[in-house]
């Protein structure tokens, strides 16, 4: 197991160097002088020669790429245009407010996909599969900014049960943006759930199952279950990354002090050091969600493992 | 399974308990709680000069000179000032108050304020509103006199801008680089307690304030980014005060009888721009008729729902020097038709409008383009990444622009000298590349006396002649409606945005 880690971490490092250079490379596609774009209307020349410098703009890009490399590697980012904060403070101060909605809305999307899938697999074209699969889609195709607002209108305007916006303590504020993170997830759970289950449901393992004399419950949750679990765990592996970056419109909605406000507002002012130092953030999460998916892989079917030996 | 199930549902309650322990919820007695449309960025005065970080500032730090709501200048830190000669202004501090860290304010802090703000190292976003000192010299500790490089009388307005608020020197120095993120001292009556960046930022009465205290223990700064979302906390109850509200909020709230809307005038003017040293904008008559062309009231009453105002001129009324009477350009079509005819364009003639990838200015430009077909021009809309327009209407590259401009020292000199004055072509504001020997005269004299009626009469004469001349088809000033619900006693905003929060009570 260890060598197989090993061989998915070594495995890493090209992606991320790939990743880094598109990240670097998005200063120089914009176009226009990349000093002049970060200062705008009213800067004076001296402010700007000195950004220059500073960016190392005059420098060869090869040189520019591989000194930004060298500090990346050290945790330096740069230091945000606007507020003059170190861009890896910037980041530290955010990532955790979205990975608490992010990871939050994984544990719900999960423990009302499965479920969810699992039921409407073992009752084909029942009524109730009937309803979890319109659910199902509804909530796959909802947007999720109409989403949050009729949230906010029905629990915050109408019931007054929840705060309508927010992160300032107390789980009441919690519960609208997990909800509107994880709905698309839970669908795309649910269906990928029901899907792999039926035909789980349908493979001779199952039947030897049944024959044994084991009661269905011990059928479907020990035996079709867990093998039908492999490509949900993908799935959720994947929604993970997708909330990660996907938090974006969640957030701004729910004027929640998240990672992905960080990136609309670094975009919206051209702040292009914390805007790579997000990309890069979301990039790496999003390669070590997928490292994560795939030992988890691993612990679920041992021959996996074996083919990495 | 079911223990992978029970593991996991412990995990989320666990989660959730810790989140709810970690920011302890403020105490809504004597709290109030302001929403925003966008976090501070930094509280150091000089680093960035955006609004919701002036709106913080504002409360936590004072200028030497306050100007109000009404936009009159009265004395802040300084109790009282006099010219001593075409270049040297003295000012006499206020004894007596106190720094939220305890420190004396003093004259010395004043001279390291300034200092500090004009130094390039700092990189402050608004040193160029200060630029124009030479020297500040301290006298003694109550008495300081600030020399400027050439003679330039609106100098009392912009040390009222909220950028030349006084800082501590010794704060400063002590907290390096957590200045403005961490640590920010002034001698406002709200001292800064903690900042949860994106989130909230939490301020304090300061009972050691020199003037009349504060109504409010504490303020909260929430940043909420969605308009409508703001709207509703204000609905709510969640918040006291909400900023910048949008039309189709601000609809649904007037009939809400816990909520007072309050709308403001601003010192914004909205503008479209003409390249007049290009043909055929060159000619004064083809500027003219575009300006007959234009229905600009129905710009201002279907794009901007009534958040604006039209513009008569280049100055929206609010600010020293505008024009009381200046004759608007009739929406008159035909008349449009006879001055293209005259200028010898009888056909029209193809042309450009730029503007940037803002909404509302798009939808300027379509109207516009409309406008312009009924009289034969015919007008293409380039949509410009914002960095590239600013660059190629510097350069000189446009036919028609559509920008803004605000004059945020609600002085003319600020609304009117980088706009039309010729040594001011392109970056540094006039992106028509107007050229009138009479204005630059008239602009420097006003800039140099410090006789204010002198400099009503040249500014007004430099409005008339635009006004006939038609650099700009002038468009419109911009109206912000703020609400407060119906408890809150006091809130008086500012036409440049800054609100000031001393003299509110929540009952």
């Amino acid at each position: 197991m260890a060598q197989f880690v090993l061989k998915r971490l070594l495995m890493l490092v090209p992606v991320v160097l790939g990743v880094s250079v598109i990240v670097f490379g998005l200063l120089y596609l914009t176009p226009g002088d990349p000093a002049l774009l970060m200062l705008g209307e009213h800067a004076p020349q001296e402010q700007y020669l000195a950004l220059r410098e500073k960016l190392g703009l005059d420098l060869p890009v090869h040189i520019q790429y591989l000194r930004w490399l060298g500090r990346a590697l050290q945790l330096d980012l740069g230091d945000s245009i606007r507020s003059s904060r170190p861009v890896t403070e910037e980041i530290a101060t955010r990532l955790p407010a979205t990975a608490e909605l992010a990871v939050l809305a994984v544990l719900v999307a999960t423990l009302i996909g499965i479920p969810a899938g699992v039921i409407s697999a073992t009752r084909p074209n029942s009524w109730l599969d009937n309803i979890l699969t319109v659910l199902a889609l509804a909530g796959v195709s909802m947007p999720v900014f109409w989403q949050g607002l009729m949230l906010i209108i029905i629990f915050s305007v109408y019931l007054g049960w929840l705060p309508p916006s927010g992160r300032l303590g107390g789980w009441e504020y919690f519960v609208l943006p997990v909800i509107t993170l994880g709905t698309s997830a839970a669908a795309s759970i649910t269906r990928m759930t029901r899907a792999t289950m039926l035909e789980a449901i349908h493979e001779d393992y199952v039947r030897t199952a049944r024959a044994k004399g084991l009661n269905e419950r011990r059928v479907i949750y020990r035996h079709a279950l867990r093998n039908a679990l492999l490509p949900v765990v993908t799935i959720i592996g994947l929604q993970f990354g997708n909330l990660m970056a996907g938090a974006v419109i969640t957030e701004t909605i729910f004027a929640w002090p998240g990672i992905g406000r960080l990136a609309v507002d670094a975009i919206r002012t051209r702040d292009y050091p914390v805007v790579q130092g997000v990309v890069m953030t979301f990039a790496v999460s999003y390669v070590l969600i997928n490292l994560i998916v795939d030992l988890l892989y691993a612990y679920l079917d041992p021959r996996l493992r074996v083919r990495y030996h | 399974m079911h223990r992978f199930f029970g593991r996991t549902l412990l995990a989320v309650a666990l989660a959730l308990l810790v989140a709810a322990t970690l920011i302890p919820g403020a105490a809504m007695a004597q709290t109030l709680v302001v929403a925003q449309g966008a976090d501070a960025v930094n509280l150091d005065p000089h680093t960035t000069n955006d609004q919701a970080s002036s709106r913080v500032r504002r409360q936590i730090y004072e200028t030497l000179i306050v100007q109000g709501e009404d936009l009159v200048l009265r004395p802040g830190l300084a109790t009282s000032w006099k010219q001593l000669d075409e270049l040297t202004y003295e000012f006499k501090l206020r004894q007596g108050v106190k720094f939220h860290n305890g420190e004396t304010f003093k004259a010395s802090d004043v001279k390291f304020t300034f200092e500090r703000l004009l130094d390039p190292n700092t990189r402050a976003d608004a040193k160029f509103l200060l630029e124009m000192i030479a020297e500040i010299q301290v006298i003694d500790d109550y008495t300081i006199r600030i020399k400027t490089k050439s003679p330039f009388s609106p100098i009392l307005a912009h040390l009222a801008h909220p950028v030349a608020a006084i800082l501590n020197e010794k704060a400063v120095k002590e907290a390096g680089s957590a200045y403005g993120t961490r640590v920010a001292v002034g001698t406002g009556p709200f001292r800064f307690v903690t900042w949860v960046s994106q989130s909230h930022i939490i301020l304090q009465r300061f009972d050691d304030y020199w003037g009349e205290p504060a109504k409010v223990q504490q303020v909260v700064f929430r940043a909420i980014p969605e308009g409508t979302v703001r709207a509703i906390e204000l609905e709510t109850g969640n918040v006291d005060i909400a900023y910048d509200l949008e039309p189709v909020d601000v609809m649904r709230l007037e009939s809400d009888p816990n909520i007072k809307l309050h709308s403001t005038e601003s010192l914004s003017a909205t503008y479209v721009g003409f390249n007049v040293q290009k043909p055929p904008f060159d000619n004064v008559l083809v500027r003219q008729a575009i300006n007959h062309a234009v229905d600009v009231q129905a710009l201002v009453d279907i794009i901007y729902q009534g958040q604006a105002v039209r513009a008569f001129g280049p100055l929206s009324p609010k600010v020293f020097g505008a024009h009381p009477a200046l004759e608007p350009y009739t929406y008159d079509p035909q008349r449009a038709r006879e001055l293209l005819a005259q200028a010898g364009y009888p056909n029209g003639f193809k042309t450009s409008i730029w503007t940037n990838e803002n909404p509302l200015r798009i939808q300027v430009a379509e109207v516009m383009q409309q406008n312009l077909a009924e009289i034969g021009i015919q007008a293409d809309i380039e949509v410009l990444e914002w960095g590239t327009y600013l660059a190629n209407t510097a350069a000189g590259l446009h036919d028609m622009f559509i920008l803004g401009w605000v004059t945020v020292t609600a002085d003319a000199d600020y609304g009117l000298y980088a706009l039309f004055h010729s040594s001011q072509h392109g970056g540094a504001g006039n992106r028509t590349f107007y050229t009138n020997p009479r204005v630059d005269e008239l602009l420097d004299f006003a800039r140099s006396t410090s006789d204010q009626d002198a400099r009503l009469k040249a500014y007004y004469e430099v409005q008339e002649i635009l006004r006939e001349e038609a650099p700009w088809v002038f468009l419109l000033f911009q109206t912000y409606v703020d609400g407060t619900r119906a408890n809150i006693d006091g809130f008086v905003p500012h036409p440049a945005g800054h609100h000031y929060l001393g003299r509110v009570s929540k009952n």
